[in-house]
């Protein structure tokens, strides 16, 4: 694809640029600058479009750079790593089977998960299951469970999605639930675990649980208290989560979400990709949705948001801000 | 963008959609990811506003993008892995929220995504500048050229600043 040519005033705010960076500026040279910022609209316009593409990304790396110093080099370090070209990354990985495995692992490959998980559900299908030990699991939609059940513990292993458990009184085997981020303790109870992107949330519906993250820090959950298992921190959520446990009976409560969280919720029940613009994403969303019509819900939020929703087939849908 | 181009666009999609989707599965091997690589390879048709009427070799012109996605998105976790790792072993105390872990990705895979494509010493004469305030005359020292060629090597990367467009 061609790039279009750079015009002369972009030229101009470069080379601006370019004399401003060289050392710290003197008065002299600011009052030229700001001269010919004035100059003619187009002038501010050129100079804008250059501060636009990087001036959000660079003060992002800056700020943490302030609260701990050595930030900024680093994030310079990672991105002076040599990349090879596409062409070689492709035929790397192609040679070596990499795709699907190990370095796509955790990024979306939940479909080839579930076919290897012991139980699991499809997309738009929630399930309930008995377990050997008398226990009911309930798996929300696109979700999928190791069991592994012997003489010494009852572990579940949450390969990816949301599960709801009422837990079976066994004193003998306590019942864990494990995830990417550590594990949840049963202390005769029930709850719901449900594996996010980078986190686990943990929320108590009845008793009380032991949370724990891999490197060993560990807490316990109350009736009604929830939590974020992350890499090395456990967050206590403070606001309301027992409404997470909704989808139980095919319903999605949101209270006060952004909506990135919403459709995050709702993507398990559509079919094919559903794309939301960074600009719609912290638009707050409050309702009560039915899980098993994603596109009722989708309408729903288009009509309570300044959203526009676009279809393209089947596979493929587009929600970004109204334009006015 | 009107609504007869948009349908225009709807049509050679799901005349392509299902040879594009095999031909991504195959380099991919995962059906989530190459479902997405699939949309994703639309919208940035959509977002180029392309007239699929003036495609005169679909296959091959859908190819190209879909190879440059598959290749961002392997270079993108890389960087969001090292990243992450790194975040992961600051002090508490100093620690970015989930929230901001969120936006610093974002933030270097921006930065990665305009300066894809220039010789490391340009990347490098920018990043010193840009992220560690460095000054002309320093960052000829450091990376052992002239400060004529720190002023050109910042001039090209501006260039391609300037040049880049905003992802949709």
């Amino acid at each position: 694809m061609s790039r279009p040519a750079l015009d002369r005033v972009g030229e101009q705010a470069i080379d601006w640029m370019v004399a401003l960076r060289a050392a710290t500026p003197d008065d002299a040279l600011l009052q030229r600058v700001r001269q010919w910022l004035q100059q003619d609209p187009a002038h501010q316009q050129a100079w804008n479009r250059l501060e636009q593409r990087l001036g959000q990304p660079l003060a992002a790396l800056h700020g943490l750079n302030q609260r701990a110093p050595g930030q900024a080099a680093e994030a310079r370090r990672l991105l002076l790593q040599p990349t090879r070209s596409r062409r070689e990354v492709l035929g790397a990985m192609a040679s070596l089977g990499l795709f699907g495995s190990a370095l796509w692992g955790g990024w979306r490959s939940d479909t080839a998960q579930g076919w290897l998980a012991d139980l699991h559900t499809a997309r738009g299908e929630r399930r309930s299951f008995t377990l050997s030990d008398g226990s009911r699991l309930s798996l929300n939609s696109a979700s999928a469970v190791d069991v592994q059940f012997d003489a010494g513990q009852r572990l579940l292993v949450l390969r990816h999605g949301e599960l709801q458990i009422q837990v079976a009184r066994d004193r003998q085997r306590p019942l864990r639930v494990r995830t990417a981020q550590g594990q949840v303790q049963a202390l005769g109870t029930r709850f719901l675990v449900s594996q996010e992107d980078a986190a686990t949330r943990v929320v108590v519906l009845q008793h009380s649980v032991r949370v724990s993250l891999v490197d060993g820090q560990s807490t316990e959950l109350q009736q009604g208290q929830a939590a974020l298992l992350q890499g090395h921190h456990i967050e206590r959520l403070t606001d309301e989560q027992q409404q997470r446990a909704a989808w139980l009976e095919g319903r999605l409560e949101v209270l006060d979400q952004p909506l990135h969280s919403v459709i995050d919720a709702l993507r398990p029940y559509q079919r094919g990709y559903i794309r939301l613009a960074p600009a719609a994403r912290d638009l707050r969303v409050q309702g009560v949705f039915a899980l098993d019509q994603p596109l009722q819900a989708l309408a729903a939020l288009a009509e309570a948001l300044p959203i526009k929703v676009e279809h393209f087939g089947p596979w493929l849908m587009l929600i970004d801000l109204k334009t006015a | 963008m009107d609504s007869t181009s948009t349908r225009k666009l709807g049509f050679f999609f799901s005349d392509h959609h299902r040879w594009l989707l095999q031909h991504i599965h195959k380099r991919l091997r995962n059906h989530a990811d190459a479902e997405d690589t699939a949309a994703e390879t639309f919208c940035q048709m959509l977002g180029a506003r392309v007239d699929p009427d003036s495609i005169q070799q679909p296959r091959a012109y859908l190819t190209v993008i879909a190879r440059r996605l598959i290749f961002d998105r392997h270079r993108r976790r890389q960087l969001e892995q090292a990243y992450l790792e790194h975040l992961a072993r600051l002090p508490e105390a100093v620690a970015p929220s989930v929230e901001e872990q969120l936006l610093l990705i974002e933030a270097l895979v921006t930065i990665d995504q305009v300066l894809d494509g220039l010789p490391a010493v340009v990347k490098a004469t920018f990043l010193y500048s840009q992220l560690d305030g460095m000054n002309y005359a320093d960052i000829a020292v450091k990376l052992q050229i002239s400060e004529r060629s720190v002023s050109r090597y910042m001039k090209q990367a501006l260039r391609q600043c300037y040049l880049s467009e905003m992802q949709p």
